[in-house]
């Protein structure tokens, strides 16, 4: 390993801290730290939405899923695209309207207890813990790829790779909060997008020709030009359902939140969707690629596919951005992760029950503190490598989608909603993600998602009808936001 | 059939859905810019 890419890894971590520091003092109150004030303009807004959803998983799992098993893997790609999109489409403006009007809710679970005008707590502790338990598992998965980034690149010893990674985020995140938070992701946007889209074209380059490439593909196992290859109907389903995760994700609903105004949804919507099928189709390119590419000494981890293909393609120095782009990768859905549960911590639980009358000064303290505290049991948590990163990603993913994305879509659109039947969707979705494999196979190989999403709404829809009608002031707030929102 | 060649159907289902859900995102978006104007 060479002190070139040590170099651009170490000035590239010297910015990120600096970015924190310079929003430092911009964060005068609570809302400030956890959702910028709502200031985000739309290219911030699309570009961290982005970084912050797709984790390492863009970078290192993705490509690896198509160098191990060929072109079969596109149905996640499109499933993904199309959950983001409907997300973008009919949530983003709605959802930022609403939480603004709904007692100026800055947390999921703040909106939903202002939602249903819901005086006993139990919708907000709800939430507040699924959201707890979820995200501190995902961000120690983040912690884990992170830590193997630098481990790999450096031959770092894997603690040392850990709290390295750890402490740079935590630095940022504890000092600038959301605006630090939004520009790095801004950033790191920029980064990944550019490396996923030179990597696959210098190769390209490298073949001369897309059908000499084909036939170096063809030449290792010709199914793997085929989509159906074997992919089973439940199979396909299970990667499609991917999709529906997207109207669950706190980290990434909290960026429609914090909106400058919903005007500037559809504009972003363009930039987001924009990054992300480029981004997602440079992905698939680089697994591809590297089927041909690694033809005559295959990778022993398929994971490390873009990794191993930067160092060996390009010049240090920009090896080392690149790299450094798969560190941005992890890093941005970490730091949205912690923020997301020091929110949880310090509005929903802390004012929310423990002191309703706390300060703002106080309270952005219980925030950075919570930003430490969870960062600590993710530590804990990710010190073991053998940790399975994609797993409990995938089952986070499951989680967040199956609990709340059908109480926030019907909560959006639906007028007759009841409090009782938000807290019925968000028990039953995560009740199925967390038993539907432990049940048996066959039917029950399906992703985790798909039969929790229809359970949930299945659960909101009988039991806000049987709860009686909502109070007159519920309905009068839904009907306020009107149907263009 | 030559194993080179990506089939019409695989060609289809890698890039139609992404590129219709990109051109859907702009035309939303001009439709958005006129009826503010």
């Amino acid at each position: 390993m060479n002190s070139a890419i040590l170099s651009t890894f170490i000035i590239y971590l010297l910015a990120l801290i600096t970015f924190g520091m310079a929003f430092y003092r911009y964060n005068e109150t609570l809302s400030d730290y956890i959702l910028g004030g709502r200031k985000l303009k739309s290219g911030v807004t699309a570009l961290s939405a982005g970084a912050s959803d797709m984790s390492g998983w863009l970078l290192l799992g993705l490509p690896g899923a198509v160098y191990a098993a060929g072109l079969n893997q596109i149905w996640i790609v499109i499933g993904l695209a199309t959950g983001a999109w409907l997300n973008w489409q009919f949530v983003a403006a709605r959802l930022r309207i609403y939480s603004q009007q709904t007692n100026d809710a800055i947390t999921l679970p703040d909106y939903l207890e202002s939602r249903f005008e819901d005086k006993s707590r139990i919708l907000r502790i709800v939430s507040a813990t699924v959201i707890l338990f979820f995200f501190t598992v995902y961000t120690a998965s983040g912690l884990v790829a992170g830590a193997k980034l630098f481990e790999s690149t450096f031959n770092w010893p894997y603690e040392g790779a850990l709290l390295s990674g750890a402490g740079v985020v935590v630095i940022y995140t504890f000092l600038g909060g959301f605006m630090a938070v939004s520009w790095t992701d801004f950033f790191q946007g920029i980064l990944m997008f550019i490396a996923l889209i030179t990597a696959p074209v210098m190769l390209i380059f490298f073949y001369e020709n897309w059908s000499s490439l084909l036939s170096g593909v063809a030449a290792v196992d010709p199914s793997m030009l085929d989509v159906y290859s074997a992919m089973t109907v439940t199979g396909v389903i299970s990667l499609l359902g991917w999709g529906l995760g997207y109207f669950g994700q706190p980290h990434i609903l909290a960026r429609f939140m914090a909106i400058e105004s919903p005007k500037l949804v559809p504009k972003a919507q363009v930039i987001g969707i924009g990054w992300m099928v480029f981004s997602l189709m440079g992905a698939v390119l680089v697994g591809f690629t590297g089927i041909a590419y690694f033809a005559d000494a295959p990778l022993a981890d398929a994971e490390y596919v873009f990794l191993t293909m930067i160092q060996e393609l390009f010049n240090p120095w920009i090896a080392g951005i690149l790299l450094a782009a798969i560190l941005s990768a992890v890093m941005s859905t970490v730091d949205s992760q912690l923020l997301v549960c020091s929110s949880a911590i310090a509005e929903d639980f802390y004012k929310g029950l423990l002191r309703p009358s706390a300060g703002y000064a106080e309270l952005v303290l219980v925030g950075r503190s919570s930003v430490i505290a969870v960062a600590l049991i993710a530590l804990v948590l990710a010190w073991n490598p053998e940790r399975m990163v994609l797993e409990l990603v995938a089952y986070a993913w499951a989680g967040f989608g199956a609990s709340f994305g059908p109480v926030i879509l019907f909560s959006l659109f639906w007028r007759r909603m009841t409090r009782e039947g938000a807290l019925a969707g968000m028990i039953t979705g995560a009740m199925v993600v967390v038993l539907w494999n432990r049940l048996g196979s066959g039917l029950f190989d399906l992703y985790e998602i798909v039969p929790g999403f229809l359970i949930s709404s299945i659960a909101i829809l009988i039991f806000s009808v049987t709860a009686g009608s909502p109070s007159e002031s519920v309905l009068k707030k839904f009907d306020s936001i009107g149907t263009n929102g | 059939m030559d194993n080179a060649a990506l089939t019409v159907e695989t060609w289809f289902w890698l890039l139609v859905p992404l590129i219709t859900i990109f051109v859907l995102s702009i035309l939303n978006y001009l439709r958005s810019r006129r009826k503010e104007a």
